[in-house]
């Protein structure tokens, strides 16, 4: 019956078992399987709370408290839940800094699904942030929903629909709460989808060489079973430190009073994994404009695989430029992270806009010097000149435009109005 | 047949090529890296030969190529080359076999080096003039035969 013969096993086998690994992966390339893990961590323990969990107005803070103090060992899984979504981006945003840094965008199935996975899990992480129906809970929700209402023609009343009615409310919370039952489930088929595309043409390596002769392949067990299962162990175990010891890190004061509809906390900001997409929705001087850049943000990482980087593997690894940039971005990213955090005024609403002016000016940067890295040395250095001059006079322009006296703004808008 | 071979030999010679202090070793019986084969030049020859721009051994490209990492692995600018992608997997395919042998064996060796977060003893690095564009001209011809048969098909 578990003869390598039999078609399941023979599947089963050369996907796990025997599935060929490059020999030269590195730590960043464990990121993947401790991704599979925290979705299971999550399925787990959220189904734990589901059971405790009341998604009423009324009753939601409350059974959120009875979970924390009478459910045995509640507050712990709660602790799970709630740091596990932290880390379980953690590793995202490290599972797609590694995709960006070795050019595994190449994979562009892989690289497409994976696309798809981080917008689910947003998703499904803003919607269970809802269900604590705490202050910040409510007012995230307000805020993240009323975005929508920016889309012309549709908004205002693709708005209500979400709410169900003409303000968050009942109806929102309940189907906040299975929308968010149902997304892991969604999460868990297109990880399989994800999985398989990556099976079909092979794991990258550090080198980005693909080697068709095998000699630098090993099979997945057991050296990377065993390297999984430890790296796994040490997440596990850090997971349990996080919820056992500072359990509420992550949650905002305000979200220990229940929402209260009629009083607006000072600063709604979002957990820390949004903050850099918060920091792009606050540069724009208009509410349509911060919804487009923030959608943007994500959906700019699709456009990875489509330069024609033609014969040439991707990546950053034999190109100093790019590894300069790529770090440059990724500083960027995490000063995104903290201004996010801060109010809304000087000097933290300007940095927004220079951030998110680096943010975007990265992937047209990097992949054209990649490009050009690809031309085999025939590097064109007065268009290489051209561009990085183009790019800083822009910079340039745009911080100054944003810097300059109010009246001089008006006479040059008025300048190009009339 | 020819796989177990090629793998015996790069098993037994490669130890010995990353060791420090170690006498340059060649990875190919009775050829050097870098030593033309197959009628091959190396950039250094096709400069001097006016096949080739001298400003291809300019100082810029050199500080490129070696401040690149491949070279310390001992890696030759063409075996870098997407070996998914679909002109290069026939231009690989159009390689004489010593050529691609070659190539295996170079991949196969950087491969164990970055698994051993190794590189190659300084005087074994791959120079600008000592690498070998091997697979341009292969590239060029398929990506000619591609345009010719894009033509040919929108004639139709």
């Amino acid at each position: 019956m578990f003869s390598r013969k039999n078609k399941w096993v023979k599947f089963l086998n050369n996907s796990v078992w025997d599935y060929k690994v490059p020999i030269n992966i590195n730590n960043w390339w464990y990121f993947g399987s401790l991704l599979g893990l925290m979705l299971v961590c999550q399925i787990i323990s959220g189904f734990f709370l589901s059971t405790h969990y009341v998604a009423h107005v009324d009753y939601a803070f409350d059974s959120i408290v009875h979970i924390n103090r009478d459910v045995n060992y509640g507050a712990l899984i709660r602790g799970f839940h709630i740091n596990g979504a932290s880390m379980f981006f953690f590793f995202m945003y490290i599972h797609i800094g590694r995709g960006i840094y070795y050019g595994c965008y190449r994979q562009a199935g892989v690289w497409y699904t994976g696309i798809v996975l981080m917008l689910l899990l947003m998703a499904t992480s803003f919607l269970g942030y809802v269900l604590p129906w705490g202050q910040m809970s409510y007012w995230a929700s307000v805020v993240i929903t009323s975005l929508l209402s920016t889309i012309p023609y549709i908004g205002p009343s693709l708005v209500e629909w979400i709410w169900g009615g003409y303000a968050v409310g009942q109806a929102t919370l309940t189907r906040f709460y299975s929308l968010h039952f149902i997304l892991p489930f969604i999460m868990v088929i297109v990880v399989i989808i994800h999985v398989g595309l990556l099976h079909e043409t092979g794991s990258s390596n550090p080198l980005g060489l693909y080697d068709p002769s095998g000699v630098g392949m090993r099979s997945f067990h057991p050296l990377y079973s065993c390297n999984d299962l430890f790296f796994c162990l040490v997440a596990m175990g850090y997971l349990i430190k996080l919820s056992a010891f500072h359990t509420w890190a992550f949650v905002p004061c305000e979200n220990w009073i229940k929402a209260d509809p009629m009083t607006t906390p000072k600063h709604i900001t979002p957990e820390w994994y949004f903050l850099w997409v918060y920091t792009i929705l606050r540069s724009a001087p208009t509410k349509g404009g911060g919804v487009a850049l923030m959608v943007l943000s994500i959906l700019v990482l699709a456009i990875l695989p489509l330069v024609p980087m033609t014969h040439w593997q991707g990546g950053t690894q034999f190109s100093p430029v790019g590894k300069m940039l790529f770090a440059l971005w990724v500083s960027n990213w995490l000063i995104m992270t903290w201004v996010g955090s801060q109010p809304a005024t000087w000097p933290f609403m300007e940095e927004t806009v220079y951030s998110t002016v680096i943010y975007f000016a990265f992937f047209p940067v990097f992949l054209l010097n990649l490009a050009l890295k690809a031309s085999k040395f025939q590097l064109d250095r007065s268009l290489y000149y051209k561009l990085w001059i183009l790019i800083l006079y822009v910079s340039i322009m745009i911080t100054i435009f944003y810097n300059l006296p109010e009246s001089i703004k008006w006479t040059i808008e008025d300048f190009l109005a009339n | 047949m020819a796989a177990n071979k090629l793998m015996s030999a790069v098993a037994k010679l490669a130890p010995r090529a990353v060791q420090g202090g170690a006498k340059p070793t060649s990875m190919i019986p009775n050829m050097k890296i870098g030593t033309p084969w197959a009628g091959l030049k190396t950039r250094g020859e096709l400069v001097e030969a006016g096949l080739m721009d001298e400003s291809e051994l300019s100082e810029q490209h050199k500080n490129v190529f070696n401040f690149s990492y491949f070279p310390e692995v001992g890696l030759m600018w063409d075996d870098l080359a997407y070996g998914r992608d679909p002109t290069v997997r026939e231009a690989l395919r159009r390689l004489p076999p010593d050529v691609h042998a070659a190539r295996m064996v170079r991949i196969s060796r950087a491969l164990l080096l970055s698994a051993q977060r190794k590189v190659l003893p300084e005087e074994e690095w791959t120079t600008l003039e000592s690498d070998i564009p091997y697979m341009a001209p292969y590239i060029e011809q398929v990506k000619r035969e591609k345009e010719e048969m894009k033509e040919w098909k929108s004639k139709d």
